[in-house]
């Protein structure tokens, strides 16, 4: 009975994860499939050669790949670096100093929270129109970094747990607070920071509305914009499309596979927010 | 200088940018939303004051109901997939061989482009071509087929289901972190004293991640009204006709497509005064059970 029952278990799981493993599988047979045998409609069969790699040209060379990983590249590393630093610079404020304004700021900050980010885009548009940063990579970067409010939280809830006495010690040997947050501070916030890093660059590798509305020009696509390119109004050829779709999904899985670790504990630290 | 002087010298100065740029970028604009809404205003010419105009053409126009009940769609399939993953996470708390590589393989699409994730589905949902109605004639479940993505009665499901399955992972890591912190000696206890399988459940599991499964329906509430890239990459913004639009969707279309900036800020207000709502009702049933909500007050 025990072991009918393990086995079930068994079973079910492995057609659990078929489901979330055979439309990748499908995806990357199609995008080695020439247009002849997409005609076939057989989405579950082999490809007839793997080294039939024509799909994967014509999208490097139409979807201006280059430049989009170029573009996403640029987005991810100011925005990270901006919101580590923002972030734990407030954090270090909200959570190290007594002082009259924090419970405003702190109730501030909540306002991000509640308003959803989708909604306030019609009138952000007009002005990140009127700073002129319209159609250039300024203007998703300002947004990532001056909109973004979750890191200061996680640093916050994360610097509860260092020790206030490094503080006081380094304050009797005469420390400044600047010099105690970047000798301090910063560095025992790492694994909160590896943590904020990693789930930022997901998040910014990943979003497809803000590059979407304030950069509409062609050599400003990101990854996450270079398949709306591929749509058109023709109808879609699915190999070349599954060829695009792996290129920009590789880079994803692969900071899965490496960093999982991190991922995981940060959407803990995230859930018990 | 003195010691309270250059406390407060330093914690301005490290406050001004990050404050400066969120006041800037959340505050005003959200400000600005609200102005807006009661104006007729286009993008370019001065914005005339029309009063209540904009919510009476919102309460009044039949899309924003559709899209409003299509929104709900994605909640109630939302909701079902954070069962499957209460399921999961329940099952993979038992001592199982291949539990950390079962939930890396049902977490991944969390982390993919939800682009990609939304292309490959419209691919697997082709009528003709398309994986599930290939896989479903095969297996002479013919007449299960269904033009997932033009037939207005399935479309929304279909839709919905994509980010189920972008998001089972999601819930199920979650869940799972929150049943592991569950002592053991609780379910010992239990079982001296005569209780089954599913009493434990009821009795101790349920209680104990209560919390946890009600902020997975809000997280999935805030998504689901806030539905935007399935709908506009997969049924060409919405279609067929009105049948997949969604109130963000719609919001952002009337904004963009036809320059109707009050109306869609109108909309946006509707949307946080609903968001509002939901938050402050989660926010008393947690309270209600007197749980440790004192972080961020």
């Amino acid at each position: 009975m025990k072991i009918l029952n393990k086995t079930l278990i068994y079973a079910l799981m492995g057609s659990v994860s078929l489901l979330f493993i055979a439309p990748i599988l499908i995806v990357l047979f199609t995008s080695f499939k020439s247009n002849e045998e997409l005609l076939l409609n057989r989405p579950f069969a082999l490809p007839d050669s793997f080294l039939y790699l024509s799909n994967y040209a014509y999208f490097f060379q139409v979807g201006n790949v280059g430049t989009a990983f170029g573009n996403s590249l640029v987005l991810i590393a100011v925005s990270v670096v901006g919101n580590i630093l923002l972030g734990s610079m407030v954090a270090y404020v909200l959570g190290r100093f007594r002082f009259k304004a924090k419970p405003l700021i702190l109730f501030v900050y909540m306002i991000a929270l509640i308003v959803p980010g989708i909604t306030t885009e019609v009138a952000r548009f007009s002005l990140v129109n009127q700073l002129g940063v319209y159609d250039t990579l300024l203007a998703p970067t300002l947004l990532y970094v001056g909109t973004d409010i979750i890191q200061i939280y996680m640093f916050l809830q994360f610097s509860r747990t260092l020790p206030y006495s490094l503080d006081e010690a380094a304050m009797i040997e005469g420390a400044s607070y600047f010099k105690i947050y970047y000798r301090i501070f910063l560095p025992l916030l790492a694994p909160a920071t590896a943590t904020v890093a990693i789930l930022k660059i997901i998040g910014v590798f990943n979003d497809m509305y803000i590059p979407y509305l304030y950069m509409p020009s062609a050599h400003l696509r990101t990854v996450a914009t270079l398949l709306i390119g591929f749509t058109g109004d023709r109808m879609v050829l699915w190999n070349y499309m599954s060829a695009g779709i792996l290129v920009i999904t590789v880079p994803s899985v692969l900071i899965y596979l490496i960093f999982q670790r991190w991922i995981f504990s940060g959407i803990a630290m995230g859930a018990v927010k | 200088m003195s010691l309270q002087m250059k406390k407060r010298v330093f914690v301005s100065s490290f406050l001004l940018v990050p404050l400066a740029l969120y006041a800037m970028f959340v505050l005003y604009p959200t400000f600005k939303l609200f102005q807006l809404s009661f104006t007729d205003w286009n993008g370019l010419d001065g914005a005339k004051w029309i009063g209540l105009d904009n919510y009476r053409e919102v309460v009044q126009s039949r899309e924003v109901w559709v899209s409003l009940r299509n929104n709900l769609i994605y909640f109630l399939t939302g909701l079902v997939g954070v069962a499957f993953s209460l399921f999961l996470a329940v099952l993979l708390t038992g001592k199982l061989r291949f539990a950390k590589g079962f939930r890396s393989i049902v977490f991944a699409p969390f982390i993919l482009n939800a682009t990609a994730v939304s292309f490959m589905f419209g691919f697997l949902y082709e009528t003709e071509s398309g994986a599930i109605n290939v896989a479903l004639r095969a297996l002479g479940l013919g007449f299960l087929e269904q033009r997932w993505l033009s037939d207005a009665s399935v479309v929304n499901v279909s839709l919905a289901l994509i980010v189920v399955w972008k998001t089972v992972g999601f819930y199920m890591v979650i869940l799972i972190a929150t049943l592991q912190s569950i002592p053991e000696d609780l379910y010992e206890a239990a079982v001296i004293d005569g209780a089954g399988k599913w009493q434990s459940f009821r009795f101790i599991t349920l209680p104990c991640i209560s919390d946890i499964v009600k902020l997975s329906v809000f997280l999935v509430f805030t998504g689901s009204v806030q539905t935007f890239e399935q709908p506009f990459l997969l049924t060409g913004q919405g279609g067929p006709g009105y049948a997949s639009m969604t109130f963000a969707l719609y919001s952002v279309h009337e904004a963009f497509q036809f320059s109707r900036y009050g109306l869609a800020s109108a909309m946006a207000v509707v949307l946080i005064a609903i968001v509002l709502v939901v938050q402050l009702t989660q926010h008393i049933l947690v309270r209600e059970k007197g749980d440790n909500h004192e972080d961020f007050k």
